[in-house]
Parts: structure tokens; C-alpha cells; sequence
């Protein structure tokens, strides 16, 4: 019975050998396109104006913002760090950092974050105000289509937190702006448009302050097509 | 003299057998024909000359349908019986003409025990001497493998001339194969059964003819021999020249084209509502204007988005590129496959000859 199991086995492996070579199998069918996770690392500048309101009198400067954008996605949840820091003539500095947490794909994400906010002048460079907050809102990125290009629409508020939650009345922040991506090297830029409003608040005075401007940037870009 | 005497002492029972000997042919050998060979060699031996010599001439006269090895019997039963021992009866002329006929294609005659004697050798041997024969001969059975394997016959004359073979269909055709040799006593014919790579034979039945032409006289002797030659239809694989590209997957998306108005008018107005609308509380709001600059970064951003839309080519597919890559190397890996496959059938293509070496 084994030797016969043998020799059937074997006159298979020979009938198997000897048949005719087969054509290629075509592919089965399409693919999702593009790639699902993506590394951002870039500056940024926002030339533009500061509004400040202090007791009734309103101050306008123009200036810029410098900063960092580091964002890291996947396909339904990213993760982004963005620090920068503002002079516009005789007002107060700007600077503020925040960590964000984007939830859902980029077409259409809900963004939510803590951050810093400081206020200072080269008189009080060691004793700034600071502010902290929470972030929610909304983020939405459309690529166009292979164009390299694409929209990014962001708006969030801010939530006063933390010890000076007595400190802020309310905030928030929106932004409009293209990015594109070259073809062969990781790099993009980057142009939009970004507001900034913040009311600040101490016992029954109110500051407000409004910052917006062009912003333009550029960095690298690994992924995200 | 002895054979002479031995058949007088039994004539009585040759005469009885005689008129049995229809019968006893049918029932022995079933051939009508070698009954009559039969009857002609036992009236050889009666000493009855005359019917000897006609029931061989009722054998030839038959025509096609006796074989080689009858109609030779006819002719040496006719031979003998023209010049047998008795004197009186012997028509030399006749018999070596006989002769001579048999021996133009079959050179190594030697005479059956039972019809000769010492002056009929002779007269075979003075046949031989001055006829033109010529001989073939080779493997019955030949198998020629692929287009560089030959099959053979060899030829041999009694007297150097030149030689040409020809193998043609039985039923009429072109011939797939003439070879010639020059001027020789003997050689051999090599010939092929493939041209490039293709058969030149199909299964059926050939006649296979060697003319031989006396180098001196010029007297042209033709044999001609059947031949039986399986030689299958030679198969190949299909090989497709080119890639069925029906079959190819989409290597990039459609076109974005019109679907980036919305986006692109979404992120403009945005911006110009950014720049114009989106504005800090009390003072600020009343005494500072809005931005002049939101329009026209909002149009260059609307604008943008909609021109690189309508530029668009679509997405590249990463997957379906490399899945279409891997369809074409194995298309190119199958295209090698059935080719060597194809090369493989050629080199084990077999042409097998079955040779009757009878002349007919």
C-alpha cells in the first residue's frame, strides 16, 4: 500500500512536471490609491498685524510670527506639536505651544489639544504671562487628486484651563491654506492665511488682542500622497 | 539426373496431389496466387515445362495485386523452366532476359535449391555480370528525432553509376525528400524529417523510389519500396505577441477635474473671511479694518486649487503599478516558459519510417 501511495505521488509529480507552461494571471483588481500615514516637519511665518486693546485704547502693529509645525498622521488619528513666536513692534511678545491630537481621516478631523500662551516684553522676559487652554475644533485636508496639492481648512476655539482659567475669556483660531508638494524630492510649502483671537481677562477688564496675516512656511514631508 | 529420376518415380503421386492441390492451397495458405506459384513449381518438377511457364506468366499477368516476393517467384520459375537440363528444352535467350530482370533490383539473387542447377547458376551468374542492379537497404523500422536526426538507406550497384532518392506521398504530391549521390558503386542516403522546425512528413503511406543510372551505359533502373511514416501534427503553444493590456489595472485615479471648486472655493472663502469677518471683540472690531489682503489671498488660494484640479492626471495607484509590473514580468517569464516549451516539442519531434525494403 506505501509503495503504491509512492508511485502514485510521483506519477502526479511527473504528470505536474510535465504540463505546459501557463500564461500570467492577471492582476485581480484595483487597488486603494495613495499612502495612509504622513510626517510633517516645518517653519513657518506669519507677516502680518497685531490688534491690542488696552484700556480702550487699540494698538496696531505690524510684524511676524516665526514657528515650528510638526505633525504626525495616520490614517484616522495624527498627532501635531506646533510652538512659534510673534514680535510686532513696541507690544507685547507672542509665544505659545500646543499639542494636538486629530481624530478621524484628515478629510475631516476633530482636533483636540492643550496649550501655552505668553505674553511678555523684553522688561519682563523671566515673568510673562502665561495662559493655559484647551483646544477644540476642526480640521479638513483635500488632496487634489496627484497635483500635489492640497487645502487645509482649520478652526478651533480656545477653553480656558489650568490656574489661569480666571485669566481668559475666551480665544480662537482659524486657518485657510494650500499646501504643495513637490514631485520627487519630500518637500512641500506652504501658503494660506491664519487668524488669531485671544481676550484676555483680569478681574473686570477685558483685553482683547487679534492677530492675523499671510502665513507661508515650508519643511518636509514624508508620506501623505 | 537424380532429380530427374526422383521425379519420375513419383510422378503417380504428384498427379494425385495435382488434382487435390486447389483445394489443399485455399485451405493451407489461402492465396489463389501462391497455389498458383505452387501448381508452376510442381509442374517444374513434373518436367512440364510448358505449364510451368505459363501458370508463372497467369501469376505476373495478375499485375499490382502480387507482391514482390510472388512476382520474383513467377520470374525464377519462368527462368528455370526456359532452360532446364533437358537440352531440347532450353530457350536461353528467354531465360537469361528473365533473369537479367531479376537481378536489376536484386542483386544478391541466389536460385531456391529446387529450381536450379549448374548451367542455370551460370547463366544467373552471366546476369549478374552484365546487367546494371542495383540494391537498397536499411533498418525497416527508423525513428528520427528532431530536425538535426537523420534516417538512412544504403544503395548499392553492380556497376558504378549515380543514384537519386526521392520520397513522395502515396497518394501524389510533392516529394518531401531527393537526395542524389554521384557516381559510385555504393553509398549511403541521409536525409532529414524536419525543415527548420517544421515536419516534413505527415502520418500516411510513401513510396519511397531509388533511381540508380549506369555510369557507362546509362540504363536507369527504378525500385520503389512503400513505406509507412507516423509522424504526428507538431503542436505548439500559443504564444501571445504582446500583453493583453485590457487586463491591466488603472495606474492612476481619474481626474480630479471639476470636484476641486468646492475645495478650492472653501479654502478661499475661508481665507477672505479669515481676513475680513473673523474679528476681535469691542474696539478692535470698530476701529481697526478688516484685512485687504484676505481677497486676494483667498483668490490665489480658490484659484489655485481650481487650476491644479483641472491640471490634475489623477493619483498614481502604487499597488496596481506594481501588480502590473508583476503581470508583465510574468508574461515575459510565460513567453520564455512556452518558448522553451516549444524549442522542447521541436528537439523530441519523432518521425518514425516503416520501410518495406520489397521492391515492387
Amino acid at each position: 500500500m506505501r509503495s503504491f501511495l509512492i508511485a502514485l505521488a510521483v506519477a502526479a509529480a511527473a504528470t505536474a512536471g510535465a504540463q505546459a507552461p501557463a500564461g500570467p494571471v492577471a492582476p485581480a483588481a484595483p487597488k486603494a490609491a495613495g499612502s495612509r500615514g504622513e510626517l510633517r516637519i516645518s517653519g513657518f511665518m506669519i507677516n502680518g498685524d497685531r490688534s491690542f486693546d488696552f484700556a480702550n485704547t487699540v494698538s496696531t502693529e505690524t510684524g511676524s510670527i516665526k514657528g515650528v509645525d510638526v505633525l504626525l498622521r495616520a490614517k484616522a488619528i495624527g498627532i501635531g506639536f506646533r510652538s512659534l513666536s510673534g514680535t510686532y513692534g513696541t507690544q507685547p511678545h507672542v509665544t505659545s505651544a500646543d499639542l494636538r491630537v486629530y481624530l478621524l481621516p484628515p478629510v475631516f478631523s476633530l482636533v483636540v489639544g492643550a496649550g501655552r500662551r505668553a505674553l511678555w516684553s523684553d522688561l519682563n522676559a523671566t515673568t510673562p504671562s502665561q495662559f493655559d487652554i484647551g483646544i477644540a475644533g476642526v480640521s479638513s485636508t483635500v488632496a487634489i487628486g496627484g497635483s500635489g496639492l492640497r487645502t487645509n481648512v482649520a478652526g478651533a476655539v480656545y477653553l480656558p484651563g489650568g490656574k489661569s482659567k480666571d485669566k481668559i475669556k475666551s480665544g480662537m483660531e482659524g486657518e485657510a491654506s494650500i499646501l504643495y508638494r513637490f514631485p520627487v524630492v519630500p518637500l512641500f510649502v506652504q501658503v494660506g492665511y491664519r487668524t488669531e483671537l485671544f481676550t484676555a481677562k483680569s478681574g473686570t477688564r477685558e483685553t482683547p488682542e487679534e492677530v492675523r496675516g499671510i502665513r507661508i512656511g515650508g519643511g518636509l514631508q514624508l508620506g501623505g500622497r | 539426373m537424380n532429380r530427374r529420376i526422383a521425379a519420375m518415380v513419383g510422378v503417380v503421386p504428384i498427379a494425385l496431389a495435382l488434382a487435390a492441390a486447389p483445394m489443399r492451397a485455399q485451405l493451407q495458405q489461402g492465396s489463389p496466387i501462391d497455389d498458383l506459384l505452387k501448381r508452376a513449381g510442381d509442374a517444374f518438377n513434373d518436367l512440364n515445362y510448358n505449364r510451368a511457364d505459363s501458370l508463372a506468366h497467369q501469376v505476373l499477368a495478375i499485375g499490382k495485386q502480387i507482391t514482390a516476393a510472388q512476382r520474383t517467384r513467377a520470374l525464377l520459375v519462368i527462368a528455370a523452366a526456359s532452360y532446364p537440363e533437358e537440352t531440347a528444352a532450353q530457350k536461353r535467350a528467354v531465360a537469361l532476359a528473365t533473369l537479367k530482370q531479376i537481378v536489376r533490383t536484386n542483386l544478391s539473387l541466389k536460385l531456391p535449391q529446387e529450381l536450379t542447377w549448374a548451367g542455370l547458376d551460370s547463366l544467373v551468374d552471366e546476369a549478374k555480370r552484365t546487367t546494371f542492379g542495383v540494391e537498397v537497404s536499411g533498418d525497416k523500422e527508423q525513428v528520427v528525432v528532431g530536425p538535426q536526426g537523420t534516417a538512412s538507406l544504403k544503395v548499392r550497384g553492380s556497376r558504378p553509376g549515380s543514384y537519386r532518392l526521392t520520397i513522395m506521398p502515396e497518394s501524389g504530391g510533392s516529394a518531401a525528400v531527393v537526395d542524389s549521390l554521384p557516381a559510385t558503386t555504393s553509398g549511403e542516403f541521409r536525409f532529414k524529417t524536419m525543415r527548420g522546425e517544421q515536419p516534413m512528413f505527415t502520418s500516411g503511406d510513401w513510396s519511397v523510389i531509388v533511381t540508380g543510372v549506369d555510369a557507362s551505359s546509362r540504363d536507369t533502373v527504378t525500385v520503389r519500396y512503400a513505406a509507412r511514416v507516423d509522424a504526428p501534427a507538431l503542436e505548439f503553444l500559443p504564444i501571445a505577441a504582446k500583453l493583453d493590456s485590457s487586463k491591466l489595472l488603472k495606474e492612476r485615479t481619474g481626474r480630479f477635474g471639476a470636484k476641486s471648486v468646492f475645495p478650492g472655493l472653501l479654502v478661499g472663502a475661508t481665507a477672505f473671511a479669515l481676513a475680513s469677518s473673523v474679528r476681535a471683540q469691542g474696539n478692535i472690531k470698530t476701529k481697526v479694518a478688516a484685512d485687504s489682503k484676505g481677497v486676494a489671498v483667498g483668490g490665489v488660494l480658490a484659484l489655485s486649487t481650481i487650476a491644479a484640479g483641472f491640471a490634475d492626471k489623477g493619483r498614481w495607484i502604487p499597488a496596481n503599478i506594481a501588480a502590473n509590473k508583476a503581470y508583465g514580468e510574468a508574461f515575459q517569464k510565460s513567453v520564455v516558459a512556452m518558448q522553451a516549451e516549444n524549442r522542447r516539442r521541436i528537439a523530441e519531434y519523432k518521425t518514425t519510417f516503416h520501410i518495406d525494403l520489397e521492391a515492387r
